[in-house]
């Protein structure tokens, strides 16, 4: 079966593309939960979109007219497929028939998007919310970002601007004048409506009165003379001390300023932080450098001071933005922790973008921020605003619920199940910020009663209509329409099997894992990964029982015991070495991206260069790295350039600056272009490292690989050959060994 | 005296008497920071990616409980160790791959800058030579030399509080002089 296919017109892909008939079967065989990943802004050349709304069922379903839909002669009704409702089609329908029909009825147009008519468009509003407590040189680097972005924001599209360090600084963007701004100090978190009390009248507090959030050509001038102003935070800081941030009061303030100027209109608050919340409300470490920030550690037995109160602070800055449906993304930009562990789920919640890197001055921060505002070909920025998701399911077909940056919408609806996976109890979501990679994980369930029978020849179909405000300020409904078949009881198992997308399962039970690395220990988790994937395979396998040498996985199931490993051992699930903030970090990001690039995340690709031939791909294990080649490792977070020793002394002694070793020079190159175009791709910008076999930083390579050669194992005759890692860490082999030992067993 | 004696051991008997130290972990990248301290707190052997955010373990020795601040030892980091040396009471470890002779240098001048910063006057520095398992590397008197530290070695009283010791996270080789030395130093500080 070819799981690209839909995956490239829809952005959908299943774990399952074939489903049992009943929810006793779908028990037993569907060892990898029935989900979906989907990805509403997906790019595909071929999109069609039209220039009115769409048709909706009158039933309780509210689903959308689509290819599945039944329609015949005399073209004056449809049927809806998912709650079996008659609808009759409006009058600037008619005219229908078998060879004229609207764009949404043809079989191929399975996603389609409409564009609302409507006069008023609303540009998105970007709220900038600026730490000032960083170092001369880093506040500069962010200003200077920042002026430059205001050429690539849409020119009428909203801007604003907040400053915070020991006291949090509004800025009046309106008047020219003279720079005028109002400051905020104190503990308490405000209300909306105190901020309007505050700030002047109710009516001055939209968007006409250009007071605060004023269009960026009006405000260009004023806003870069402001920002080329900023000064560090003039509250002097002893050596002992961390710079004040009142970080908490800060989003705050701008989540009730856009709650109060602009309800239920696109906008996001990106924040800068180069450090963790020293005062007031969301304070994550005291002022003291003696009190050390919280550790994994510390957090794990319960003695991290601040985090839950910090949590639960953001999470409640979190449910405010999303009432009104705004987005918050965090810069993190830091050599130490900021903080982003208590802060995420404000993100989160939002759909928000986060960025960990190291400096405001580094290439990390300067070509994400820079990548926000790329534009796609017809010159719109490709990123959604204050959008809902909803899910219709056909009948026999329940949604369990979703994983992703998104907050319920409490909809129950007749779709849903009881059985909650993820955020579930409900059908809509609220997505404050897309974007084209954004995308949700959705568990589904099948209620059928084992001895109800199917109709013959009917399928299951599921409905996802994304609601959003785009980049340019139109209203657009994104409609996909998705059908798998049922799979009979009695049909031989293949049947069933053929439709096991393992790249798509393998996701879709690492965002499980993340979900549960909220509440549970990391060794449960794991625990329930293996215990999970030994079912699976002991179901799957061919095998005589008790016999390990007869086993064997059928292709489709062949690579997923690899992914597990590799998915348990990866900074996702394991923390030593790794902050709070950086297990944020990633796990943030392998809970929005598609299943290619969290494949990326969970397994790194790693591809070799020699003078033999092109470049090709390489299992990610020590046996892989030789003294003659290059590799290129792309983990999603660091691409790295990785030279062997003879490749290393040729370079070092400037062979390939020789003309008559051009072909050296070539294989050189060669890879440093493969990076460069990972990296033009990439949001957020990846680590870039470049090195030899044998150096430091070989060990972001050495820690990822399969340790399939060790000091103690598997050294090979031939020292050119491999490299040696010092673990006593399980390989893929023995990984394997036991799976099969202990799936012939049960 | 005697008395004393008992209830200490009493108390440690049940857990109770234990001691608390804070340890801080420097030295260049690559020196074996993270490997020691997994091997530490988990007792296993483990590769770890150069570490980009200082972190914390703890781990206990006899009836010591330290928690341990692992820092990253790349250049644009190091400035950040000193913030998680926060008093004199902060066991001071220093580590240095006694196998890079190229790096050697880049150490000494790391070392020094620590010895004589005045705020760290009365620390406890404890210097660690790794990786003796690997076949050509320092010894111990040759790596006191190429740091340059024989004045705090080789002079009765000794000026500082300065230990060293050779070891091996992989053979864990030296970890029982290791142990003692900081479980000493706990203790010490503990007064
Ligand atoms: N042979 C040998 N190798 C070791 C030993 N200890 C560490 N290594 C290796 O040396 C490298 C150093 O690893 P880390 O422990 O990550 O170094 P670090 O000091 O934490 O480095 P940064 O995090 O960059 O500051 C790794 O490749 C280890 O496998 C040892 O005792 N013997
Ligand atoms: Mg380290
Ligand atoms: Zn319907």
């Amino acid at each position: 079966m070819d799981f690209y296919k839909g995956e490239e017109t829809d952005g959908v892909r299943f774990s399952w593309n074939r489903w049992p008939t009943s929810r006793v079967e779908a028990t037993r065989k569907l060892l990898v939960p029935l989900g979906a990943m989907y990805t509403p802004l997906h790019q595909s050349p071929e999109l069609t979109k039209v220039p009115y709304p769409p048709l909706r069922c009158k039933g309780l379903c509210n689903a959308i007219l689509n290819p599945y839909c039944s329609i015949a002669a005399p073209f004056k009704t449809w049927v809806c497929p998912f709650c079996l409702q008659h609808n009759q089609f409006p009058n600037h329908y008619s005219g229908i028939s078998d060879v004229h029909k609207p764009a949404e009825l043809y079989p191929n147009l399975t996603t389609i998007e409409y564009e609302l008519p409507t006069n008023d468009t609303a540009l998105p509003i970007y709220l900038f919310v600026v730490d000032i407590g960083l170092p001369d040189d880093e506040l500069r680097a962010l200003t200077d970002s920042l002026t430059m972005s205001l050429s690539l924001i849409p020119e009428n599209a909203y801007v604003g601007l907040i400053t915070f360090g020991s006291m949090v600084q509004l800025y009046e963007l309106g008047f020219t004048a003279c720079p005028k701004s109002y400051v905020f100090r104190g503990n308490a978190p405000f209300k909306a409506t105190t901020l309007i009390d505050k700030l002047g009248s109710a009516e001055s507090m939209n968007l006409m009165s250009k007071k605060f959030l004023v269009p960026a050509n009006e405000c260009e001038f004023h806003l870069t003379s402001i920002l080329e102003e900023i000064q560090k935070d003039p509250c002097r800081v002893s050596s002992d001390k961390r710079p004040l941030r009142c970080t908490g009061m800060a989003f705050s303030v701008a989540v009730s300023l856009l709650q109060a100027i602009a309800p239920n209109t696109g906008a996001r608050i990106m924040s800068f932080i180069g450090g963790p919340a020293t005062q007031g409300p969301g304070i994550v470490v005291g002022e003291e450098l003696k009190e050390p920030i919280r550790s994994h550690n510390d957090i794990q037995k319960g003695k991290a001071k601040y985090s839950s109160k910090a949590y639960q602070y953001y999470k409640s800055i979190g449910e405010q933005a999303v009432s009104s449906g705004h987005a918050i993304d965090i810069f993190s930009c830091s050599l130490d922790q900021v903080g982003l562990y208590e802060m995420r789920e404000m993100v989160k919640l939002t759909g928000g973008f986060m960025v960990l890197a190291d400096a405001f001055s580094h290439p990390m921060f300067q070509q994400s921020f820079q990548k926000i505002f790329t534009r796609d070909t017809d010159a719109s920025l490709k990123l959604g605003y204050n959008a809902e998701i909803q899910v219709v399911t056909s009948m026999y077909l329940k949604v369990c619920g979703a994983i992703g940056h998104m907050s319920s919408k409490g909809a129950k609806t007749s779709c849903v199940s009881e059985n909650e996976i993820g955020i579930g109890g409900t059908s809509s979501w609220k997505i404050c910020g897309l974007d084209q990679n954004s995308t949700f994980a959705f568990y589904f369930e099948i209620a059928n009663q084992h001895n109800n029978q199917m109709p013959p020849d009917s399928s299951g179909l599921i409905q996802f209509i994304t609601s959003y405000q785009n980049a340019a300020g139109k209203q657009i409904v994104r409609v996909t329409t998705v059908k798998r078949d049922w799979v009979d009881n009695n049909a031989p198992i293949q049947h069933l099997t053929q439709g096991f997308d393992q790249e798509t399962s393998a996701v879709l039970m690492a965002r499980l894992a993340i979900f549960k690395t909220e509440n549970e220990e990391l060794q449960d988790i794991t625990r329930w990964l293996d215990k999970m994937l030994i079912k699976l395979v002991s179901r799957y396998a061919d095998y005589k029982k008790e016999d390990i040498r007869s086993f064997n996985l059928s292709e489709n199931f062949s690579i997923y015991p690899t992914f597990m490993f590799h998915l348990r051992r990866s900074n996702f699930l394991q923390v030593f070495n790794n902050s709070p903030d950086e297990s944020s970090f990633y796990r943030f990001m392998l809970n929005r991206e598609n299943v290619s690039n969290s494949l990326v995340m969970i397994q790194p690709t790693l591809e070799k260069y020699t003078f033999n031939g092109p470049p090709r791909p390489e299992v990610l294990s020590a046996s892989s790295i030789s003294n003659d080649s290059i590799l290129l490792l792309d983990t999603f977070f660091h691409v790295l350039i990785f030279s062997g020793e003879t490749i290393a002394q040729w370079r070092k002694a400037g062979y390939d600056k020789d003309p008559n070793y051009q072909n050296f020079r070539d294989l050189l190159i060669a890879p440093k272009q493969d990076a460069a175009a990972i990296l033009k791709e990439r949001f957020p910008y990846p680590r870039y490292i470049e090195c030899d076999q044998h150096s430091g930083e070989a060990r972001f390579l050495l820690a990822t690989i399969d340790p399939n050669i060790t000091h103690t194992n598997n050294i090979p005759q031939d020292p050119s050959k491999g490299e040696i890692v010092f673990t006593e860490d399980v390989n893929l082999h023995v990984f394997l060994e036991h799976l099969k030992k202990f799936a012939v067993q049960s | 005296m005697f008395f004393f004696d008992w209830i200490s051991w009493l108390l440690n008997w049940f857990g109770l008497a234990n001691l608390k130290a804070n340890i801080a972990i420097l030295g260049l990248g690559n020196a074996g920071k993270t490997t020691l301290l997994h091997r530490f707190s988990t007792e296993r052997l483990s590769a770890h990616p150069p570490t980009l955010r200082p972190n914390s373990h703890s781990f206990s020795i006899g009836n010591v409980n330290f928690n341990a601040h692992d820092l990253g030892g790349q250049q644009n980091m190091r400035y950040l160790w000193r913030n998680y040396i926060p008093d004199n009471k902060t066991i001071i470890i220093f580590m240095v791959d006694s196998t890079d002779f190229n790096s050697i240098g880049e150490s000494k001048s790391e070392i020094h800058d620590l010895l004589q910063d005045q705020n760290l006057e009365n620390s406890h520095f404890l210097i660690l030579g790794s990786k003796i398992d690997v076949k050509s590397h320092y010894s111990k008197e040759q790596l006191i030399q190429a740091l340059d530290l024989q004045p705090y070695f080789y002079q009765n009283p000794q000026p500082k509080n300065i230990n060293m010791v050779m070891i091996s996270s992989v053979t864990k080789e030296g970890f029982a002089e290791m142990g003692k030395i900081l479980r000493d130093t706990a203790e010490s500080l503990n007064k």
